[in-house]
């Protein structure tokens, strides 16, 4: 999933970007409002992580901008968690009225924003915290994958592909879209990375036909 | 059984009592001296005292049947009468009187006291977390109204002081969580990590060692601003110019560490104030400028006086803050905060402009007189120059 961490303090937002690229999520970073509205209405995220105060605007501006669509961001509109030090009860209320899905006060557990992010992005799954699609089951809190029970020893890449795949099964995704979703903004857009990993996945599948290659369109995760 | 007591103890109670009591002292003296007079006058005066003859409405008339012994009986047994149904409805009309005086005088002390309740009951409402309320007394110009408006005026100070602890409180702990959240990120990332190499945790030493000493400083503040409420009493003759002229000087060597340059432009700027303090107030605005300032630019150090104002000017050509920023809690930060509060010590105010494209002017501004004008408006002084604050 493609994550956005809006972060003015730079050691805070890599930190953060660091360890949930190793949950295996594509992540950005924006270190003011108006970089964070760029990336907003130039790629598609599946969350954001916002700041309250950044230095040439405020956070929850940004959030309820997205929500009431003011500002036309990329595709479908992104959860949001707003990650501020203010903890007063006023400002949660504030926040959450503005359209945030979840609010966390600095300084934080680092377990405690993954596990966030994972059930806010369980939301679009569908809700449950382990994914199953036929003989397939993808667990994102354990970072576990197995096929008829046996685990599969997939990347962090491979890993969040498979998740995505799972959380649109049957729905025939393009590369465009698995890029957008999967990668983040380092990738270039005229690779065939998408091709690459989609390959290296099927490859450590026990059975590779369950994604299949629709021509000209994209990729599909077959229902069994 | 606490409620007859209080009934019995409130003021309304006392002065409807006493308020009857002279009614009734003053009805009971009248109606006694006219007893008193009418019953001595009768007696000595009689109408009937020696021959066959009594005078009747100036007429004599002569008393013929009776003998004069039988008809001063007669006389007397009549005044007799008479003063006894003088003393009796006297009597009557002054338990009357009493009565209706407590009711009358209950009524009245109600009314005058009624803003008395209401202050009472606004009191009691009051919250510490909520000091908004006021008694908002709409009545004649009286002692009730002069009482209600200095209680409403106390309300106003404390609602001011708390408003500025409960943001000063609010700057501090979002100063102090910033630097913390860093620090745990850091250091939680890594440890979840066991790939994680060690040159990875040398830069995240480094973070947590920046950020460690960020929030040493952020308790200097803290401190600097608990001793500034102690001193605030010692006020000194300072010039301000002196001051920063110092100043600049101290603070060159950071400067040049960063890459700016440090220039102080001082007209004499004489006020009563804390020099410590000030020297802080003035040490906060240059930190904040520096960190803004881009390398290769100067930051100005500017002071004078205008209007019956003394100011001190910080002026840098970095990106330019939010004015708005220094009234809003939690976007000051804690040593915008603290210069705020030393101006306001002085009696002064702290002032933020924005050049229309990039630098920031923070001015302090301090009375020079007992009672000067409204502050200046705008940026002081010429000593600004346009390469530096475009715009401003």
């Amino acid at each position: 999933m493609r994550l956005l961490i809006v972060e003015d303090e730079a050691e805070l937002a890599s930190a953060l970007a660091r360890g949930l690229r190793r949950e295996g999520h594509a992540v950005d970073t924006a270190a003011t409002a108006s970089a964070a509205e760029l990336k907003l209405v130039s790629a598609g995220y599946d969350l954001v992580l916002l700041d309250w105060n950044l230095p040439d605007g405020s956070g929850v501006e940004i959030c309820r901008a997205v929500n009431t669509g003011d500002l036309a961001v990329f595709g479908e509109k992104p959860r949001v968690l707003m990650l501020t030090a203010r903890d007063d009860v006023d400002d949660r209320v504030l926040g959450l009225d503005a359209g945030a899905d979840d609010y966390l006060v600095k300084p934080f557990a680092f377990v405690e924003l993954a596990a966030r992010v994972r059930a806010l992005l369980r939301r679009e799954d569908g809700g449950t915290p382990v994914l199953t699609v036929g003989t397939l089951r993808l667990d994102p809190a354990r970072f576990e994958a197995t096929q008829d029970q046996n685990p599969l020893d997939l990347t962090a890449k491979e890993f969040s592909l498979l998740h995505y795949f799972m959380a649109h099964p049957g729905v025939v995704l393009s590369q465009e879209r698995l890029l957008e979703h999967v990668w983040d903004e380092m990738a270039d857009p005229f690779t065939n990375v998408v091709r690459v990993t989609v390959s290296n996945l099927r490859k450590k599948l026990a059975d590779p036909s369950v994604i299949e290659t629709v021509p000209g369109r994209g990729y599909r995760l077959v229902v069994v | 059984m606490t409620r007859p007591i209080v009934f019995v103890r409130s003021i309304r109670f006392r002065l409807s009592v006493l308020y009857s009591l002279v009614v009734f002292a003053l009805g009971g003296a009248i109606l006694g001296v006219a007893y008193y007079f009418l019953h001595r006058n009768l007696r000595r005066l009689p109408l009937i005292f020696d021959s066959r003859v009594m005078t009747i409405n100036g007429r004599p008339i002569i008393i013929q049947d009776i003998d004069v012994d039988t008809a001063q009986l007669v006389e007397q047994a009549i005044t007799q009468r008479a003063l006894d149904l003088l003393a009796d409805y006297s009597i009557v009309a002054l338990i009357v009187l009493f009565l209706l005086s407590l009711v009358v005088g209950w009524i009245i002390a109600g009314r005058a006291l009624r803003p008395v309740a209401d202050m009472t009951a606004v009191a009691r409402e009051i919250q510490a977390s909520d000091l908004s309320r006021r008694i908002g007394y709409s009545g004649p110009e009286d002692e009730m109204s002069r009482l209600a408006g200095t209680f409403d005026e106390m309300l106003e100070r404390l609602d001011g002081a708390f408003h500025a602890q409960r943001r000063f409180l609010a700057d501090t702990s979002h100063d102090l969580r910033t630097p913390l959240a860093v620090i745990r990120s850091n250091i939680d990332v890594l440890a979840a990590d066991p790939e994680a190499s060690l040159d990875e945790w040398r830069e995240a030493g480094g973070i947590v060692q920046r950020n460690a000493e960020r929030m040493a400083e952020m308790i200097d503040d803290l401190l600097a601003a608990a001793r500034l409420e102690v001193r605030a009493a010692a006020m000194v003759q300072v010039d301000l110019a002196e001051q920063v002229t110092e100043m600049a000087v101290e603070l060159g060597p950071r400067a040049a560490e960063v890459g700016v340059a440090l220039e102080a432009r001082a007209q004499p700027a004489r006020i009563d104030g804390v020099p410590h303090s000030l020297r802080r107030a003035v040490a906060n605005l240059v930190d904040n400028a520096l960190k803004a300032a881009p390398s290769g630019s100067s930051v100005l150090i500017g002071t004078g006086t205008l209007d019956g104002w003394a100011w001190v000017m910080v002026a840098d050509g970095g990106e330019g803050i939010d004015p708005a920023a220094v009234d809003q809690p939690g976007r000051a930060g804690l040593g915008l905060s603290i210069v705020k509060e030393i101006a306001e010590a002085h009696g002064g105010v702290l002032a933020a402009h924005r050049g229309s494209e990039r630098g920031t002017a923070m001015v302090i501004w301090i009375p020079t007189v007992a009672d000067p004008g409204p502050v200046p408006t705008g940026v002081p002084g010429p000593a600004h120059e346009p390469a530096r604050l475009q715009g401003l």
